[in-house]
């Protein structure tokens, strides 16, 4: 059974009214993530209601991601867009290093392999929030393929909100790797100075 | 203005406290929370 799931009619009803409506918002003002958040709170702000919505969802979710769009299915795992194509390639062993250098492990129960977008997504929201040093290394792992996964994704959605999804996401990678260049940049003009 | 991220999903990670000090962790922590929406309970 996958662990990955559409959203839930009660995630949909939190998007539209609740707490994470609030975090859609506050992220939306972001210039690098505006113009897909804006997208994601288009699809949100339709007429229909939530369990129409979940429906919506969770059909595009399956053709998108479960595999059920046959070639138009986009991969959600670091591996497929490395090396071969391949699932369950290096990209799985080095994030369970990653993981658990970090001092975190992949719940038992979670059956999704670790070089999963979410998991990846989830440790780089971790390591930038505590400050590991391990950061800098998570977001270049993220650059290596995430445009690749979100261009594939902007082209096979037609809801809207996944696309939107993906370019918050491209946006987001690469202000955040523009920022680590421009601080290496600085450090090592700093170190000739000297 | 949300605080903490309490009630997202985890992604299946143990031992993560999510707790970004800025909107780029948050950021990171909601994108992972559209793309693995939580199942139904």
């Amino acid at each position: 059974m996958s662990s990955w799931h559409p959203p839930t009619r009660e995630a949909i009803g939190d998007y539209r009214r609740g707490e994470r409506a609030v975090w859609l918002s506050r992220l939306e003002e972001d210039p690098d993530l505006g113009p897909g958040i804006g997208a994601i709170a288009a699809v949100l702000a339709s007429d229909e209601d939530d369990a129409a919505m979940t429906s919506h969802l969770g059909i595009a979710f399956g053709k998108l991601f479960d595999g059920i769009g046959g070639p138009y299915t986009v991969p959600p795992y670091e591996s497929a867009y490395c090396g071969t194509g391949h699932l369950f390639q290096a990209p799985v062993s080095e994030m369970k290093q990653l993981i658990a250098e970090s001092g975190l492990s992949v719940d038992s129960g979670f059956a999704e392999p670790a070089d999963h977008l979410s998991i990846e997504l989830t440790l780089a929201a971790h390591l930038l929030s505590t400050g590991g040093p391990q950061a800098d290394q998570m977001l270049w792992r993220l650059r290596n393929w995430v445009p690749a996964f979100c261009s594939s994704c902007i082209a096979a959605d037609a809801t809207g909100f996944f696309a939107g999804a993906a370019r918050a996401l491209d946006g987001l990678v690469a202000a955040e790797c523009r920022k680590l260049t421009t601080q290496s940049t600085h450090h090592t003009e700093e170190e000739n100075i000297k | 203005m949300p605080q903490d991220l309490a009630s997202t999903q985890t992604a299946g990670i143990q031992g993560f406290a999510p707790q970004p000090t800025g909107d780029r962790a948050l950021a990171f922590a909601i994108l992972a929370d559209v793309f693995l929406a939580p199942p139904d309970t």
